[in-house]
């Protein structure tokens, strides 16, 4: 499903850089992305993504070489293959839970919402447990509604890889766990590849295989020398 | 993304309510300043334009065209039924009397004669014209309002309740409903210039009605004198005339000093109209062809009236227009104010969007729509809002 052969990638402002020499995420499994603060997680899921352009080396993502891409193709790309779990939920306050779960096809000019469609969000949401919520807006959910709500944005075009960024970091424990439980039953009815980044260890036994981006990957950021190590603030 | 600015705009109802409220007040101004400047020239010329000369009496000319046109505003003083004659006898072309001052349930009352249906193109809609003393024919607009129509009546306005000397109203009977012109005509009622003659008291009749007797209640309504059940006029209300007394109606004094507004001149060509104008403004030699053209008379031409009142409305025009103009900026930089700090605040929505699949332009887009949809709502609202205003200019003005 993912394929990374010396992948070389540096922001403009020379913050930091990042080096992979080989990674492989087979189809259809569930994989850990785990690492410190700074070590080039969310860098590299968003390189993933096709949303930042490696300088050197290739990414290949369910058949398609994001790293070649033109942007346009990319953008297309994500759209159709690959649903997104943000750490912050990221739903847009003015629409309601539906209108956010079809965000993806307000954006995409080829998709349209099918019967098929409409039936596919009722059923993620009986399952998430908000079916009452359909149109009631972000700001009067819970937490952990929200990212439920942004789990079924997620699956909503069926696609064929789910990356989440740290979906656990701003729930409680119970959510947490509640969120993870309705990840691996969606990923059991939908077979899609799954890459969570997370330093979080409680879920260990969820995933297929843990990837220790210290063992693959070598960054350099600011001031810091060159990694494996750790930087600190937020997530790159 | 057209769903998604929508979607947007509604859920900040609010701010997107004062943003088109305060672009239409901007949008508003200018519009409706223009739109109603066009429609004053556009009414204002196509009426003077069809009106090539009015002869009244010296004065001001505005309130003699004001008052020949749209029949608005007073004349200040009369002309006589002996001017009509003499333009008559010297003018190659129409002359058309006009006498207006009387209303009936506030609609004006034009006293005329056939030539000016023919010279407006009014025509019945139903009914006839005017045939005999006492008939009137309506205007659309006057009979729609006043619910008018063939074989009713209407009475004429009393001027003043308190002067015990004034005539009677004169009920009217309507013989006919004229077609819509959409212009001053609508809103008028038309009689014989006789007929309004009957309105001043100079044309009179005289009735069964008499005055009781010392003798009798003032309250009775019949009476017995000389063995006669009389009618006691102290009821009397208006006067009428009908096919019985038509023939008791009769005008005193001199038939030449009878009074009308204005005439309307109608020459047969330009060198005519240039004539009479001289003839009657400027020519100490009032009896050119033989015809003794009264002194204190004025003749003019509408358009050149109509242009001069233009010329100072489009003067005032300017004014509006360089405030217009600074509300306009005003509310330009205050848009641009707004929508700047939003695109701001909305950058975690672009990113969000963009990580999804969405083009890293996309909240530009929006933003666009967004005002696109905000200044067409303004536009729409604001060019209604001076559709209104100026068709109620219009409707209040000019018919």
């Amino acid at each position: 499903m993912i394929r990374i052969k010396n992948l070389d990638f540096a922001y403009p402002d020379g913050r930091f850089s990042l080096h992979v020499d080989a990674l492989d995420f087979a189809e259809g499994g569930r994989f850990c992305l785990r690492g410190p603060s700074g070590s080039g997680k969310t860098t590299l899921v968003n390189i993933i993504a096709g949303i930042l352009k490696p300088t050197a080396g290739s990414v290949t993502v369910a058949g398609q070489e994001i790293s070649r891409s033109r942007d346009k193709a990319n953008r297309e790309f994500r759209l159709n293959n690959i649903g997104f779990i943000f750490q912050n939920f990221e739903l847009l306050d003015y629409l309601n839970v539906e209108q956010n779960i079809l965000l993806p096809f307000s954006i995409g000019r080829k998709m349209k919402v099918t019967p098929d469609v409409r039936r596919r969000i009722d059923a993620s949401l009986e399952r998430m447990g908000i079916a009452d919520k359909k149109r009631v807006y972000p700001g009067q959910l819970s937490q952990g509604e929200q990212q439920r709500v942004a789990i079924c944005r997620a699956v909503v075009n069926e696609p064929a890889l789910i990356i989440a960024d740290e979906p656990t970091a701003n729930l409680d424990e119970r959510n947490a766990a509640n969120v993870i439980d309705l990840i691996g039953e969606l990923l059991d009815r939908k077979r899609a590849t799954f890459l969570m980044v997370t330093h979080d260890r409680s879920f260990d036994e969820f995933f297929d295989d843990l990837v220790d981006i210290d063992a693959i990957a070598s960054f350099e950021a600011a001031g810091n020398g060159i990694g494996p190590g750790s930087t600190e603030g937020g997530d790159v | 993304m057209f769903k998604l600015a929508l979607l947007h705009l509604k859920y900040n109802r609010f701010l997107s309510a004062i943003l088109i409220v305060c672009l239409t007040i901007a949008i508003f101004l200018p519009m409706v300043t223009w739109l109603s400047s066009s429609m004053l020239h556009e009414e204002m010329t196509a009426r003077s334009d069809g009106t090539p000369l009015l002869i009244g009496s010296e004065g001001s000319p505005f309130l003699l065209t004001l008052n020949s046109i749209y029949f608005k505003t007073d004349i200040e003083e009369p002309i006589t039924l002996g001017a009509l004659n003499a333009y008559r006898k010297r003018c190659a072309g129409l002359v058309i009397p006009l006498y207006t001052g009387h209303t009936a349930k506030k609609y004006p009352v034009v006293g005329t004669s056939h030539d000016y249906f023919s010279f407006r193109g009014l025509e019945p809609a139903d009914g006839t014209l005017p045939v005999m003393l006492g008939d009137a024919v309506a205007g659309a607009g006057a009979a729609r309002q006043l619910r008018l129509k063939k074989g009713g009546s209407v009475i004429t306005d009393c001027d003043n309740i308190y002067d015990i000397s004034a005539e009677y109203p004169l009920l009217l009977r309507i013989t006919g409903i004229l077609k819509p012109t959409g212009t001053p005509d609508d809103n008028a009622i038309f009689v014989d210039v006789k007929t309004a003659w009957i309105m001043d008291g100079i044309g009179h009749g005289h009735e069964d009605a008499v005055a009781a007797p010392d003798n009798v209640h003032d309250e009775s309504i019949l009476f017995i004198e000389a063995n006669e059940v009389k009618y006691n006029s102290r009821l009397k209300k208006y006067n009428e005339v009908t096919r019985r007394n038509i023939d008791n109606f009769h005008f005193h004094g001199d038939a030449d000093d009878f009074p009308l507004s204005a005439l309307i001149v109608v020459p047969d060509s330009h060198k005519e109209k240039v004539l009479v104008m001289s003839e009657t403004n400027l020519s100490t030699d009032r009896s050119a062809n033989g015809a003794e053209i009264p002194a204190g008379l004025q003749a003019i031409a509408p358009t050149d009236i109509i242009s001069e009142i233009l010329a100072l409305i489009f003067d005032i025009k300017k004014i509006l227009d360089s405030f217009s103009g600074l509300v306009l900026v005003s509310t330009g930089a205050f848009l641009f104010l707004v929508l700047s700090l939003l695109f701001r605040l909305r950058r975690d929505e672009m990113e969000i969007i963009f990580r999804i699949g969405g083009s890293r332009h996309a909240m530009e887009m929006m933003l666009g729509i967004e005002t696109a949809i905000l200044l067409g709502a303004s536009f729409v609202v604001a060019g209604l809002l001076s559709l209104i205003v100026t068709a109620l200019a219009r409707s209040y003005y000019f018919t």
